[in-house]
């Protein structure tokens, strides 16, 4: 970061956090064309803190309603007791860093889903793990609409299920692509609705890979920018699917351990009760939205908008997840009316 | 036998070129694009060897017509329940992911 921008990044932190800020150091932990992580490391009043400061990348500033959006729901899920980094400020005004940018306490751990699959040596006991997750699940559930701090998630929509149909076909129709499996799946899941008892917070992208643990367990529960209002069950669907198990398909919590303990930690915890046709129902159109999150990237590779091998191949998954849920939605699984 | 390599086998020394030459010698990010390019050059050629199958399954699904005309068939509700129509889509994806995982 340059020294101008450092110095009013550590006069808006005194201002901010309310006291003597002296030995800002700031250091970049990763950063793409859509986003920068940065560590920022001070003494406040002398006492050493530690902070992750998220901000839109300079190219994407028109988007930057993004990380506001997000702040907002870290901070209502920290209210509502959900670990999360825990959320110290945002800063709007674009003179500091030349755009908008959050604050965020620093949390340790690990966040790579197939290492925290492998490697037994993270996340403590995996069966407290699944449980612990079902309780963090359980607490977003609780945030109901309406939320004077979430107006803009928009208006919560009446029939969650046919509203990711819709979405599903239009994402689809809006790449051109002609996919007539996915089209095979969603047509059931139009014809077989989960009907939501409740629409909650869902958290959209709940799944491992997700979340961070260190050697005794759960740290943070990362990745709100899809959050919105929706069933409930489609979070516990979008956990369990077997296409985010990351090679351990009889581990049917995420690849991290049983469904059972992971539905427990959910009732404990207080959530809605648990309908395994809902939760089935969410877990083919997990398969149908993963594939088309995949051929978006594809795509972004193939229109030659932006080069990256790793896009075009995340675009070729499609094919198995095409295949994992025409599996699950075979004649037979055809109401007959 | 001819002395020319064929396509396949010029792309099978690419793959190795990649993951048993290079690869070792590099680390982090470089590594990582090396071992991602290799692993592309292997689902390439699992195209071309089993080129035959996947047209066979898209003529099974489609006999001709394009992609599109059955995703709006489907999408309209002409298919509900349809075994043949399932089976084509079903021996379709398995032999495209036969291509993409191996």
């Amino acid at each position: 970061m340059e020294a101008g921008a450092q110095a009013r990044l550590g006069r808006w932190l005194a201002q901010t956090l309310g006291g003597a800020v002296t030995s800002v150091e700031v250091s970049r932990l990763s950063g793409g064309a859509i986003q920068e992580n940065w560590m920022v490391e001070l003494r406040l009043e002398g006492a050493p803190r530690v902070f992750v400061l998220r901000k839109d990348a300079a190219a994407t500033i028109a988007t930057s309603h993004g990380r506001a959006d997000e702040f907002a729901l870290i901070r209502a899920a920290h209210r509502s007791g959900v670990l999360v980094p825990e959320p110290i400020a945002f800063c709007s005004d674009c003179d500091v860093l030349g755009g908008p940018f959050a604050l965020m306490a620093k949390v340790d751990g690990v966040g790579f889903g197939p290492k925290i699959v492998k490697d037994l040596t993270l996340g403590g006991d995996r069966e407290a793990l699944a449980e612990r997750l079902g309780r963090e699940l359980a607490k977003i559930h609780a945030i109901r609409p309406p939320c004077a701090d979430l107006a803009f998630l928009g208006v919560p929509p009446s029939d969650p299920a046919l509203a990711d149909v819709a979405a599903l076909r239009a994402a689809l129709d809006a790449m051109g692509a002609s996919r007539p499996a996915l089209e095979w799946v969603l047509r059931w899941a139009e014809r077989h609705p989960a009907k939501a008892e409740a629409v909650t917070l869902v958290h959209r992208d709940f799944r491992t890979g997700n979340y961070m643990v260190d050697a005794t367990g759960l740290t943070a529960i990362l990745d709100w920018e899809f959050a919105g209002w929706g069933d409930p069950m489609g979070d516990l669907g979008w956990f369990c699917a077997s296409c985010w198990r990351f090679g351990r398909n009889d581990l049917e919590a995420g690849g991290i351990g049983s469904r059972d303990a992971f539905y427990r930690g959910y009732h404990v915890g207080g959530g809605v009760s648990v309908n395994p046709d809902a939760v089935r129902f969410w877990e083919v159109m997990a398969h149908v939205r993963w594939a088309v999150i995949a051929l978006q990237q594809g795509e972004r590779h193939a229109s030659g908008r932006e080069f990256s091998l790793e896009h075009a191949l995340t675009g070729r998954i499609a094919a198995e997840l095409e295949l994992a849920a025409l599996a699950m939605t075979a004649p037979a699984e055809w109401s007959n009316a | 036998m001819t002395p020319e390599t064929s396509g396949i086998a010029l792309l099978q020394a690419v793959e190795q070129t990649l993951s048993r030459d290079l690869a070792p010698t590099l680390s982090g990010d470089a590594r990582f694009k090396t071992l991602m390019a290799a692993s592309a050059v292997r689902m390439v050629i699992r195209e071309l060897d089993q080129a035959g199958a996947l047209v066979a399954a898209e003529v099974a699904l489609l006999n001709g017509s394009p992609a599109s005309d059955l995703a709006r068939a489907i999408r309209a509700g002409a298919h509900d329940r349809d075994p043949g129509v399932h089976d084509a889509l079903l021996a379709q994806a398995r032999a495209r992911t036969a291509v993409s995982r191996g």
